[in-house]
């Protein structure tokens, strides 16, 4: 179960995560939505502990990502975004190498490491040095160095990102099996179909703030929409307007001001 | 702890070794310049047999007047004399002819009345066999004027020596446990080994296994691989010694290698059979005296490569990529050359002990009173301690910045 209070990341200036609360439990598929730059990724780091959270606290499986990083890596297993490979080494020696960094060794190793293996479909290619693997080769070998540990804790930014038909299919159903075994599977997405047919619940991010958390079904009903896509763009359209708008109202008044201060000057000289 | 070091040590040493590239140009220049430099010398060898066989046609005018000369200049196998022919200019022009000695007239009666007698040698046009040819006469000059001065001091009943008013005998006074040594020590004044010696051995320090510090550090930023390997449950600093581990070893393989080329090369040098005599002194002479300065040398190299490493290790960690870790990689290469030049002419002779606790000038100075001017062991002791201590540090800063996410997530 990750459980994220009042979560913070800025990075100097810049609020990247601004007090994002949401608890994602086990046997659930849980969807993070949000345009590009909303913070989703940065989220997801800070799960990863590659990131320190500025405030806020998040737990996974219990264990602070601050305190227990070490004890909350090994209870997760990430599919980074823009994760590449080792171009010289074979999915097989990928699993092996991942799977020892997770104390893993022996026999145990190798029945994880061909268990991955077969569930990714992998074999034709298993021993088969990574140079020139196409995408859908590539994230099937970086999803099994996320799952070689057998990770309660799934987190996958993005995981059908440039895959074809046939691999997106094949993902999106893994990711429902994770939800059948009992894991906590946190996906973040900016394909609404993929989240509305795959999510249990979602949550909606938009310059790092959290706008809306609920189920799909719930969140369409409550914004009179069609879809997701329809409630999603009420959604952070509606916040997006009410920004730009307030941004237009500042500039406006720093430009009356300075045209004021203009006339006056103008007046008096 | 210590299988994670080794997990990474096997994952980095199995990457290199895959990478045909990388191993080429880390060990084909050792392992291939002394075979293709031994091809280039065979073939130099045959040329000159080739092109001199008969010997090189060389004349002299008024040989007759200097029939001593002309007995060495016959007992010279690469030369072969020629009488006089009439077109001399034109022979000497086409090259047919490779040098002419001029012997002025009278020059025999000069030589009794023991006065000096000035030849002419004129050259063939310019190329290595004139060249050749000229060195071949000049040599036996030398080798003819020697004797007429035996004679004269043998008529005047004097001594060889007497011609060698002052003798030096050098010595060097070293500090009590390791003697000053150089194995060329007739040849080259020991400053300018030491000079030598401190640049080359931290050149060696600064650059054997760098690249691949690089590669291993700021690689796994450009291969997207970073952020894969520090979600694992490892220590980051075991991490930083599996990948420093690896770089350490390659860098003492080619160090090794080309530490033995040159000991090849000396050896064959000081069992050149004729003219290499005063060159180089027999190495198995030295041997002994530098034994223990050579184990010195080996247990100073060892930190400082490690302390090179780590620096690298933690300034590729922070560099956002191949680029920017070569800018900060030149800054600190350009910096060695400095510090050489300091430890060699802006210390002193009798430095203060704390000189030699300092990083990276302490082991440079150690290394130049090594081979230089002699140095205790417990000066040594010291260095060595101090470096050990500064190779700890730098593993240490390394490990810190590969767990700071300002680090580390520059350019992810």
């Amino acid at each position: 179960m990750i459980d994220i209070k009042r979560l913070t990341k800025r990075f100097k200036k810049l609020v990247a995560v601004d007090t994002v609360s949401f608890t994602c439990h086990d046997g659930e598929v849980f969807g993070l939505l949000g345009p590009n730059g909303a913070g989703k990724t940065t989220l997801l780091r800070l799960l990863a502990t590659t990131l320190e959270p500025t405030a806020g606290t998040a737990l996974v499986d219990g264990m602070d990502v601050r305190r227990e990083s070490g004890r909350v890596r090994a209870r997760i297993g990430l599919l980074v975004e823009t994760a590449g490979l080792y171009a010289r080494f074979t999915p097989r020696e990928h699993l092996r190498f991942y799977g020892r960094l997770h104390h893993l060794d022996g026999v145990q190793l190798e029945r994880r490491v061909n268990a991955v293996l077969e569930m990714l479909e992998m074999a034709d290619f298993a021993d088969r040095r990574a140079e020139g693997f196409s995408v859908g080769m590539c994230r099937r070998v970086i999803l099994g160095e996320a799952l070689v540990h057998d990770p309660p804790n799934v987190i996958l930014d993005e995981p059908t990102a440039g895959l074809d038909v046939m691999s997106t299919r094949s993902v999106r159903a893994l990711i429902t099996r994770f939800r059948d075994e009992g894991r906590c599977v946190l996906i973040s997405t900016h394909l609404m179909d993929e989240a509305q047919r795959l999510c249990d619940r979602v949550a909606i991010i938009h310059r790092g703030c959290l706008q809306a958390v609920d189920t799909p079904a719930a969140l369409i009903a409550q914004t009179n929409a069609v879809n997701l896509e329809e409630a999603f763009v009420r959604i952070v359209g509606e916040e997006q307007l009410r920004a730009d708008l307030w941004r237009q109202k500042q500039k406006y008044r720093w430009y009356q001001f300075w045209r004021r201060g203009r006339l006056e000057d103008r007046l008096n000289g | 702890m210590v299988r994670l070091v080794w997990v990474v040590f096997v994952k980095e040493a199995l990457d290199l070794l895959r990478d045909r590239r990388a191993l080429f140009f880390l060990f084909a220049p050792p392992l291939l310049i002394p075979f293709l430099g031994g091809i280039g010398g065979a073939f130099i060898v045959w040329q000159v047999a080739r092109q001199t066989r008969g010997g090189l046609p060389v004349a002299v005018v008024n040989g007759e007047q200097l029939p001593g000369l002309i007995a060495t200049l016959e007992d010279v196998d690469m030369l072969q004399l020629v009488s006089v022919p009439s077109d001399l200019e034109e022979l000497l022009k086409s090259g047919e002819l490779m040098a002419l000695l001029d012997v002025p007239p009278g020059a025999s009666e000069l030589l009794k009345a023991e006065k000096p007698v000035t030849l002419t040698l004129t050259s063939s046009r310019s190329g290595w066999l004139p060249d050749l040819a000229v060195a071949s006469i000049t040599g036996a000059l030398d080798e003819y004027a020697d004797g007429v001065l035996a004679e004269r001091l043998a008529h005047r009943e004097l001594e060889w020596s007497w011609i060698e008013p002052i003798r030096l005998e050098r010595r060097s006074a070293a500090p009590a446990g390791v003697a000053s040594t150089s194995v060329v020590a007739e040849a080259v004044p020991s400053s300018l080994g030491s000079i030598f010696l401190s640049l080359t051995v931290a050149s060696w320090a600064f650059s054997g296994g760098l690249n691949m510090v690089a590669y291993m550090t700021v690689g796994e930023k450009e291969r997207h691989t970073m952020e894969s390997l520090l979600i694992a449950p490892v220590s980051r600093i075991g991490i930083v010694l599996g990948k420093i581990a690896l770089s350490i070893i390659v860098s003492v393989i080619t160090i090794g290698l080309w530490s033995l080329d040159s000991l090849a090369y000396t050896f064959l040098l000081s069992y050149l059979p004729t003219g290499s005599r005063g060159l180089v002194a027999p190495v198995t002479a030295q041997l002994e005296s530098l034994g223990l300065a050579i184990v010195w040398l080996v247990l100073l190299m060892l930190p400082l490569m490690t302390m090179s490493n780590g620096l690298v290790a933690a300034v590729c960690a922070f560099a956002k990529n191949y680029r920017e870790s070569n800018l900060f990689l030149g800054v600190l290469q350009l910096l060695l050359p400095a510090l050489a030049l300091l430890a060699t002419f802006g210390i002193g002779p009798t430095p203060p002990l704390s000189v030699y606790a300092l990083p990276v000038v302490g082991v440079l100075v150690a290394m130049r009173d090594l081979f230089g001017g002699g140095v205790a062991p417990g000066t040594l002791a010291l260095t060595w301690a101090a470096s050990a201590v500064y190779a700890v540090g730098a593993i240490l800063l390394a490990a810190y910045v590969f767990s700071r996410e300002w680090a580390l997530m520059r350019g992810v």
